[in-house]
């Protein structure tokens, strides 16, 4: 595939090797770059039965078959390894530069398995490619040390770093990999095996060409596109505000309807995914409460998230590598807390639902203090959000005292204690220790009685979209091979991407009952499969998950795909690719020893019982019988969510392992 | 002709969509076209903020082939 580089670079930190080699074209051919380049190295090389935090576990860093091509919002990298966290598979995603970085150093990967002796950082330019001592920087904040990083001298005048923060190094398994000043690739702990290689960063200098194949289709896509979405911007009367109503309305209506993908640009392009907050509560997206509570649980809900309070802080917008979009922004925090930290990131959505609404905290200054030390711990805002949610019903009902939280009056909506749990997770002191590593592992500390009060999906705090106001949503958490991400797929961005529009077997979304919705039915399940397999050819090709929600007919994956590798390839050849790539991930899981159907969702994450007032009243999400047609409409068995034989081979995967990659 | 995807309100008439949700429309289009169409008062298109590729718009602007046309401006996820 003209668009990747065709190599990847193996560093064993043991023994300090580093080996280049080239990977067999059929691979590109088969599973593009990104999650599918990484599934199929990892299947091969990671042992069964691999300690996630030892020396036979690889973590790969992995840039997007149209990254550097010209093609628009293509530039996220993404760590891949075997997740510490859930056993299994483990990816996380990040924008900014990194992407592009890897490709210019002439490498499509990055894997680096063994354990380092003494901490260390991986260079790499054009001409430079070594591990070297990074005892300077263990112990410093990913903040802190990119720039530090970023000083190095290089063949670059600014070199991409991706580096993790003491939430890495002290083995946090909610911990994720920081660029750009604390951005994070932050789901599946992938920060910790970092930490436990003893690799604090990987630092890239090199600026060789990316190539694509058609490059005049590739910038004409991208023109047409960059017009659409400069001219999408809220007129100026409109107020965040509306969006919080027009969620009231969503909630209250009796039927779900599929919206536009192409509305999603004005409001991230002024607010960025903030906008969301009290929309998404008010309709019964939005969990309240450690997922038990409903919107009026939350005071003053409409004024403390306005996203235009957060507006008024914001010093600049930034946009990710090519992209016309640009949702991130900085903002001023040198008010707060003694003028600690100058800026902080506008924190994303997902922040904010998990350390507000979640926690019932309205105090949105203190949402931005906790964004700036999870980023620069380099710690997963949702796993701590939602396992503070843990500790806060656990110490509510009895299941953890003070003696234990260090004289903490762990209080809903309780701001300052909130902070003070955050510093100590951060710091793994006291009980901070304890919950450091997520609520599965919290739970086998606090005694099983406390299990009822931990969400997580197999290991993983889910993202702050419910389950139970959305049943593909609920199936996505459970069957996806990284379970409870969000990113995956949902019913809302089913109607969003339109992918009806590419691929034939794709049913049309209509609007629809919401009771109907949650009765398990096979359109659902056929609609998560094609959402499963086209969301994994998103990340094969770096893409963001904005441009996905854009729809098929504004962000024009599959022409830009065929545009840069030269091919003619249709939509449902395309789908059947993103069904290869989801196919190895599960086959990764089943190798080490994952049972894909005994993955499920708390019960109360399910509504059973049900919420008994507010949007999501009375709706239970019967996602295990869900689950079993996703199953089926990926050629899977749908009692145990294994890949059939036939499935397997039918999508080649058997030849594409055999394939080996060469040194060069 | 031109081709446009039109995201439709409950309510509104959608004899001129095909299965898919996109309207068939005659070359110099207008917006107002499709609102005619989906038997939709331009008044009550412009409060449900009516837009072309997310782009607020009126309803004498001029179509192109793909445009998508939606009635909310929502967010979904995020
Ligand atoms: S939409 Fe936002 S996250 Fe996506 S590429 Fe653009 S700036 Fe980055």
């Amino acid at each position: 595939m003209k668009s990747c580089m065709g190599h990847i670079l193996e560093v064993d930190l043991s023994n300090g090797t580093i080996v280049k080699k080239k990977v067999p074209e059929v691979v590109y051919d088969q599973v593009l770059s990104g999650k599918g380049l990484g599934a199929w190295y990892l299947y091969k090389h990671i042992p069964p039965g691999a300690d996630p935090l030892g020396a036979d576990n690889i973590v790969g860093f992995v840039s997007g078959a149209l990254t550097g091509t010209g093609a628009l919002m293509c530039g996220r990298w993404m760590v891949v390894t075997k997740s510490p966290l859930t056993g299994g598979w483990g990816d996380a995603n990040c924008g900014g530069s990194f992407s592009p970085a890897i490709k210019q150093c002439g490498v499509d990967a990055i894997f680096f398995k063994g354990i380092s002796e003494k901490p260390v950082y991986f260079f790499m330019d054009n001409e430079v490619c070594e591990i070297r001592d990074a005892s300077e920087y263990w112990g410093i904040d990913a903040v802190e040390a990119e720039l530090k990083l970023q000083e190095i001298k290089s063949g670059k005048k600014k070199p991409s770093v991706a580096v993790i923060g003491t939430a890495g190094e002290n083995l946090s398994l909610i911990s994720g990999v920081c660029n750009e000043g604390g951005r994070i690739a932050a789901r599946s702990g992938v920060g910790a095996v970092m930490g436990s290689k003893k690799l604090k960063a990987v630092v890239l200098a090199g600026n060789q060409k990316i190539n694509c194949e058609d490059k005049e289709k590739v910038k004409e896509l991208s023109k047409d596109l960059a017009a659409k979405v400069k001219k999408a911007y809220p007129p100026g009367v409109m107020k965040g505000r509306i969006y919080g109503t027009l969620g009231k309305v969503m909630g209250a209506l009796p039927i779900s309807l599929p919206l536009d993908g192409p509305t999603n640009i004005a409001p991230l392009r002024k607010w960025g995914t903030s906008v969301n907050t009290v929309m998404a509560v008010n309709m019964g997206d939005g969990p309240v409460k450690n997922w038990g509570g409903v919107p009026k649980d939350v005071s003053a809900l409409a004024k403390s998230f306005d996203p235009d309070n957060i507006l008024t802080r914001e010093t600049k917008k930034y946009h990710c590598y090519a992209c016309p979009l640009g949702c991130g922004g900085v903002i001023d925090i040198s008010d707060l807390n003694g003028g600690e930290f100058a800026q902080t990131h506008k924190p994303e959505y997902e922040t904010i639902q998990a350390f507000g609404p979640l926690l019932l905290n309205n105090k949105l200054k203190t949402i931005f203090y906790i964004n700036e030390l999870l980023n620069r711990a380099g710690m997963d805002s949702i796993s701590a959000g939602n396992t503070i949610a843990y500790a806060i019903e656990c110490f509510e009902n009895g299941l953890i005292d003070k003696n234990e939280t260090c004289g903490l009056e762990l209080k809903w909506g309780n701001d300052q204690d909130i902070v003070k749990l955050v510093k100590l997770m951060v710091a793994r002191e006291g009980i901070g220790d304890k919950l450091a590593d997520g609520v599965r592992k919290a739970v086998e500390y606090f005694g099983p009685e406390t299990a009822k009060y931990a969400m997580h999906v197999g290991g993983q705090e889910p993202g702050m979209h419910d389950s139970r106001f959305d049943p593909q949503l609920a199936v996505h958490f459970m069957t996806e091979p990284a379970p409870g991400k969000h990113t995956i797929g949902s019913g809302g961005m089913y109607g969003n991407m339109a992918l009806w529009d590419i691929c034939s077997w794709a049913p049309t979304a209509k609007p629809h009952s919401k009771k109907a919705d949650h009765i398990p039915n096979e359109e659902i399940g056929i609609a998560s499969c094609a959402t499963a397999c086209y969301s994994m050819l998103v990340d094969g090709a770096g893409g963001c998950y904005y441009g996905q929600l854009m729809g098929v007919h504004m962000w024009k994956l599959i022409d830009y795909l065929n545009a840069a590798a030269g091919w003619q390839r249709t939509g449902d050849e395309f789908l059947e690719m993103g069904k290869r790539i989801q196919t190895l991930r599960h086959m990764f899981n089943i190798k080490h020893g994952i049972k894909p159907a005994d993955r499920h969702l708390p019960k109360r994450m399910q509504g059973d019982p049900p919420l008994r007032s507010g949007p999501l009243k009375n709706l239970t999400t019967l996602a295990d019988d869900q689950a079993k047609y996703h199953w089926q409409a990926m050629g899977y068995d749908p009692e145990t969510g294994v890949p059939k034989e036939e499935t397997i081979e039918a999508l080649n995967i058997p030849s594409l392992l055999a394939l080996e990659a060469e040194v060069i | 002709m031109i081709r446009v995807r039109v995201t439709a309100p409950p309510g509104c008439s959608r004899k001129k969509l095909d299965e898919r949700g996109w309207m068939e429309l005659p070359d110099g289009a207008r917006l107002s076209n499709v609102l005619k169409a989906l038997r939709m008062p331009k008044l009550l298109a412009r409060l449900l903020m009516v837009s072309i590729n997310g782009a607020v718009a009126s309803p004498d602007t001029e179509l192109a082939d793909g445009d998508s046309i939606a009635f909310f401006s929502m967010i979904s996820g995020g």
